[in-house]
Parts: structure tokens; C-alpha cells; sequence
């Protein structure tokens, strides 16, 4: 997660020894906005993300950074259902025939912070710890972060250890509903607040005195890292990484369509999730220097016991246009199977499985990236950025297993957005 | 297709490479890492846009590798 930037910040402050002295207060500030539109013309969420990270450098490995983060989201957001060739009713609101079901009430803030801080043990060996917080209406979580890093061969190599622990209590608008129950139910009544099953529905109740309230979810991550300085021009990086989620995993605003033989929805209940997920990582960087530009190689595979498996691209090219200006191309690609419980729909009648999700996130899925950073260096202290990139999704509009009435109409619509940034660096 | 199109390029990339001096391993000392010292040659040269870029992707895809620059929480959709 997070922590392999941090690693990536504290392994390359050694590898490059030599920069000259450090300023004594860095900082970057950026703004993200993005407005999401689907492929039936559907406005979907729009984001704006805020983000400034301030810096004390002591030297290149000892420093203490701040980050804080407020992230406003708004808009339409699918709810598992599926498109259908009737009106749709959830509720609060209808869907017209043919188009993929939103909520419309999507809305949610949030505010992260961040204090990281390295710092040297001796000539070769040094420590990056950090703590995290971030507060939402209906999620809040904390955790810190521990890695020990060891030089070897005269600096050219770089061991990392490392691990970290987050606890986040997920406490949705609306309570828990009891998976695979209808949406048309009577709401549970709201029970004192406590700590019930990881996947199970229960009841939770919105108010509370916890800081922590709702359902909780830990994750607990290890991560093993090499750097090499393989010449003059060129570092590799490898990283793996584990990470074992306990607790709280369902999307608790997620339902599914339960159809009948003809494909049309009957009925829609709550999905459900495994309680445990391990993640594993591999991820390979080679960067090397090409001129005065640099290529930045990415590759990635990630997999989980939810049956994902992706694989994922990434190539950057920083090029400079004289001593003011630089471009930085990028590309990514990543390609995801589905998890092994999603489901497109139920069939009314049938057993319930285990566990479902009809998330298009856990679908067979693609996405790309394409798009380019500006930047203009004003003078010594001083640089702005501005970042464009669209970013799309792409799924199985028709898959094969749908049925009767589902085959009229797009199973997965397809994702475009613009994502823009713009942002200011410097030091005083 | 897209993913033999990038294999392909990486590819090409690296043979191009593999030919001049960048892929064959070379002591380094210490007073040699001008060029590995510059900004652009950092792994993660701007750790802000990449956390950003991270976050998008965590609320947006099953896989996580980065989940941004918030340290935890979800801001999902």
C-alpha cells in the first residue's frame, strides 16, 4: 500500500548519496478534481482531492514529513444491480429499462493525515516509521507503519523489511442489513453498539460514542524490497509484499439482482463477502537514464485467495524541454480477473452461494491510463505541475452468462474520465 | 491485444537498452551518482501525483499496490 511509496522515497534518498545539501522545508501541494460518465451517458461520481505534503529535510536520510488530505465525493454510484428492460425500483429511487442501476445519493468526505519520518542508525542502516489517520461519515481509520533499511556492497544494494497495521471500523449511513436479504425488508432494528461477525449483517447502529464505531476491518502487512544500482545510469527495484485483512469486508451499500428464468429482477438483496482476504505483490521498477530524460518501467502482478489475479503495466518517460519545462508521458495498463464470489445476478429459487458480490470492481475488468504531467520550473524554489489523464474501464458488456433479459442490455458499461491535477512544489 | 502492444514496447525497450551500457552491471562510486542523484531518476519522482493516482485505482480496482496518499481509509465508490 502506502508504505511502498514511503520505501520508495527512503530507498532512493539513499541510493542517491550524493544529491547535494538538502533544503530544510519541502512542500507539495496538489489538487485532483475528475467527473465520471459512463457509456450510457450516465454522470457517475466527481471528486475533488486536495493534498499538501510538507517536509522538514535534515539530510537526504532524515526527515519528518506531513501529509493531509481532504477528499470531497459526490454523485451516482452503481449498486450491483443489473440493467433490465423494466423500471427498477430501490426504494428511494427508479431506474428506466435499459439502464445500469446508480444511486444517485452518493456523498462523502473525507480527511487524512499522515506523519512520516526517517532516520539513520548508522552510516548504513536507517528506519522509516509512520502513523495515519483519515475520518468519513462511515469509515474511519488508523495505522502505523515500521521498516528497517540495510545497505550493503558500498551502497549500490538496499534491503528492506517492513511492516505495518491499520484498523478501520466501517459504520455505513443506514445501519448493516443481514446479506442476502431483500432491499424491500424492514430495516433491523438498530441494536446497542457492538462488534458482531466479520461477513455476517447484524445490525449497527450510527450513533455511538467510539471513535472507532461500526464493523472493524485489520490489516496486517509485510514487505521485503530490493534495490540495486546496476551502473551509472540505471536502479532496479523489486518488491513483495503480504498483507492479511481481517474483519469487515462487505461493501455495505452493494445489493445484487435475484432474477427470474426470463432474466428480469424479482427481487434485490445484500451482497456478502469472505471475512478474510491475503493479498500478495510482486512488483519490479527499472528506471534508467536516457540524456537528461529517464524511463520509468513498471510491472506489477498482484493475487489474492478471492481468486484475483492482475497484472499491471506502467511506463513513464520524463522528458525535459530545456531547463524550464518537462513532460512526463504515461502509460498504464492493468488487467484483473474476477473474484471467485462475484456474481452477475442470482436466479430466484436457486441455493444462495457462500458469498457474493456483484461489484463490477471484483468483475473481470480493464483499465487504462493514458495521459501526460507538465511541469514548469519557475526558479530554484519554486515549480508548478499540471497532470492530465484519462483513465478507462472496460468489462464484459455481454457476458455469457447472462440470461433472457439480460442480453438486451449493457452488463457493463464502459468508464471514461478526465483526471486533472494541478500542483505546486517547492522549498523555503 | 493492448497487453501484447505493451509487452511488445517494453520489449523493444529493453533490447535497445540491452545493447548500449545500462543493462550491464558496473561498479558505482560514490562521487559517480550524479546522474542517479537527479530528480527524474528517483522511483517515485512525484510522490503526490502517484499517491493521487494510487487512490484512484484503490477505489476503482480489486488490486491495491498503493493506496494513496491518505495512509488508510476508503474514499470508495
Amino acid at each position: 500500500m502506502q508504505l511502498k511509496e514511503k520505501l520508495g522515497l527512503a530507498v532512493c534518498s539513499l541510493l542517491t548519496a550524493t544529491q547535494s545539501q538538502a533544503a530544510d522545508w519541502l512542500y507539495d501541494a496538489s489538487v485532483l478534481s475528475y467527473s465520471e460518465k459512463d457509456s450510457q451517458q450516465q454522470d457517475r461520481v466527481s471528486v475533488i482531492e486536495p493534498v499538501i505534503s510538507v517536509t522538514k529535510q535534515n539530510a537526504v536520510d532524515d526527515y519528518v514529513q506531513f501529509q493531509a488530505v481532504y477528499d470531497s465525493l459526490s454523485g451516482a454510484s452503481p449498486n450491483g444491480a443489473n440493467a433490465a428492460g423494466v423500471q427498477q425500483n430501490f426504494n428511494n429511487f427508479l431506474v428506466r429499462p435499459g439502464f445500469t442501476p446508480l444511486d444517485p445519493g452518493f456523498n462523502d468526505t473525507r480527511f487524512a493525515f499522515n506523519l512520516n519520518w526517517l532516520k539513520p542508525f548508522d552510516r548504513l542502516s536507517r528506519y522509516l516509521a509512520g502513523l495515519s489517520f483519515s475520518s468519513e461519515t462511515d469509515y474511519k481509520s488508523a495505522g502505523a507503519n515500521f521498516s528497517y533499511l540495510q545497505d550493503f556492497d558500498h551502497k549500490r544494494t538496499t534491503l528492506t523489511f517492513g511492516g505495518a497495521y491499520s484498523y478501520d471500523a466501517v459504520n455505513p449511513h443506514g445501519g448493516f442489513h443481514d446479506p442476502f436479504t431483500s432491499i424491500y425488508a424492514l430495516p433491523a432494528t438498530p441494536a446497542p453498539q457492538t462488534q458482531t461477525s466479520p461477513s455476517g449483517g447484524g445490525t449497527g447502529s450510527g450513533e455511538s460514542e467510539s471513535l472507532f464505531p461500526g464493523k472493524i476491518k485489520q490489516t496486517f502487512e509485510g514487505i521485503f524490497g530490493i534495490s540495486h544500482v546496476l551502473n551509472r545510469f540505471t536502479l532496479l527495484n523489486f518488491t513483495y509484499g503480504l498483507s492479511y485483512v481481517n474483519g469487515y469486508q462487505t461493501d455495505p451499500y452493494k445489493i445484487i439482482s435475484v432474477i427470474d428464468s426470463a432474466g428480469l429482477p424479482v427481487d434485490y438483496v445484500w451482497e456478502k463477502r469472505p471475512g478474510t482476504r491475503l493479498k500478495q505483490t510482486l512488483k519490479g521498477s527499472f528506471i534508467t537514464a536516457i540524456g537528461r530524460d529517464s524511463l520509468h518501467l513498471n510491472y506489477r502482478y498482484y493475487w489474492d485467495d478471492w481468486g484475483i489475479h492482475t497484472n499491471t503495466y506502467d511506463v513513464k518517460y520524463h522528458l525535459g524541454l530545456g531547463s524550464l519545462l518537462y513532460l512526463v508521458p504515461h502509460y498504464r495498463l492493468s488487467q484483473q480477473t474476477q473474484a471467485n464470489f462475484y456474481r452477475l445476478s442470482l436466479n430466484n429459487g436457486q441455493a444462495l452461494p457462500e458469498f457474493a458480490s456483484a461489484d463490477y470492481r471484483l468483475a473481470d475488468m480493464t483499465t487504462t491510463t493514458l495521459g501526460s504531467m507538465f511541469g514548469v520550473r519557475l526558479n530554484a524554489k519554486l515549480t508548478l505541475t499540471a497532470n492530465i489523464e484519462q483513465i478507462r474501464q472496460t468489462g464484459n458488456n455481454h457476458p455469457a452468462i447472462a440470461i433472457g433479459d439480460q442480453r438486451r442490455h449493457d452488463m457493463f458499461p464502459d468508464l471514461t474520465f478526465w483526471a486533472l491535477t494541478f500542483g505546486v512544489r517547492g522549498k523555503w | 491485444m493492448k497487453l501484447f502492444l505493451i509487452q511488445g514496447i517494453a520489449l523493444v525497450l529493453v533490447m535497445a537498452l540491452s545493447g548500449c551500457s545500462h543493462l550491464q552491471p558496473q561498479a558505482v562510486k560514490p562521487w559517480q551518482r550524479g546522474i542517479l542523484a537527479r530528480q527524474n531518476m528517483a522511483i517515485s519522482p512525484n510522490p503526490v501525483q502517484q499517491g493521487l493516482d494510487d487512490h484512484i485505482y484503490f477505489s476503482k480496482e480489486a488490486a491495491s499496490g498503493g493506496s494513496g496518499v491518505g495512509g488508510g481509509g476508503c474514499g470508495c465508490n
